[in-house]
């Protein structure tokens, strides 16, 4: 899939657990597993938001497009 | 309040799932027996068409083997739709409220009775037209019912495939948004 989900990255540089994200944007902690292996169809401007909020970041900095190489 | 209401879908799709059993098994005993009726009983034909001018001892055995295998179809339908009804139900039971597997056996029961509804009326013309055959010309009937039965038949089959199509829509909707984080 050419979009790449950096929630981990972002997880990563703000030192904070999937768990404690799971609880502050109010999803279960398998919805932020699957968001950050990227399987999900798509991501709701709402969690986007909550993500945003929590991590203070932007949108950009969470997802990355890549062109697939054929 | 909703623990309760679905507790109460489930027990009535219990029993409505073994009603639908039941009608399959009436539906093909009857069947089955009137199929008997009508091939032996030549009188039993002529019972049945009752406003058709026909003489019940002229009517060939391939004219009833046909007159049988067309009332067959309708009665394969029926079996089929409420074998899909009986699905539809069986899944209500566990808990499967709008999936595509429901919706879809709801939509299938719906064109089952569908394809009923508008082959019944074409059957009794068929049939009338066979069995009338070997009257002298001039005598042969064609006859096209179209009552307030057939309407209302129509109306409820077109409305449960319509139901079951939107809702089959409604649950690849759900799906999808289930994707959605």
């Amino acid at each position: 899939m050419p979009i790449i989900v950096q929630l981990d990255v972002m997880l990563a540089k703000r030192k904070m657990r999937s768990k404690e994200l799971a609880e502050i944007i109010g999803i279960t902690e398998q919805n932020v597993s699957l968001l950050k292996s990227g399987k999900v169809r798509g991501v709701r401007f709402e969690t986007l938001e909550k993500i945003c909020e929590a991590l203070d970041c932007q949108p950009g900095d969470l997802l990355e497009f890549t062109t697939e190489e054929k | 309040m909703i623990d309760k209401q679905i507790t109460r879908m489930i027990q009535l799709s219990c029993a409505m799932r073994w009603l639908c059993w039941l009608s399959i098994c009436l539906v093909a005993l009857a069947s089955i027996a009137t199929g008997a009726t009508w091939f032996f009983e030549r009188a039993a034909l002529a019972d049945h068409y009752t406003n058709t001018s026909f003489s019940a001892e002229n009517v060939s055995i391939f004219a009833r083997a046909t007159i049988i295998l067309i009332n067959s179809v309708t009665v394969i339908f029926i079996c089929r739709g409420l074998a899909a009804l009986a699905s539809l139900f069986a899944a209500l039971q566990q808990r499967e409220v709008l999936t595509t597997h429901s919706t879809g056996q709801l939509r299938l029961a719906g064109f089952c009775l569908l394809f009923v509804a508008i082959y019944g009326i074409a059957a009794r013309t068929v049939s009338i037209l066979i069995l009338t055959n070997d009257n002298p010309f001039g005598e042969r009937e064609l006859v096209i019912g179209f009552g307030t039965n057939e309407l209302f038949a129509l109306l409820m089959a077109g409305t449960l495939f319509v139901l079951g199509h939107v809702l089959s829509i409604a649950a690849s909707i759900e799906e999808e948004n289930k994707g959605f984080v």
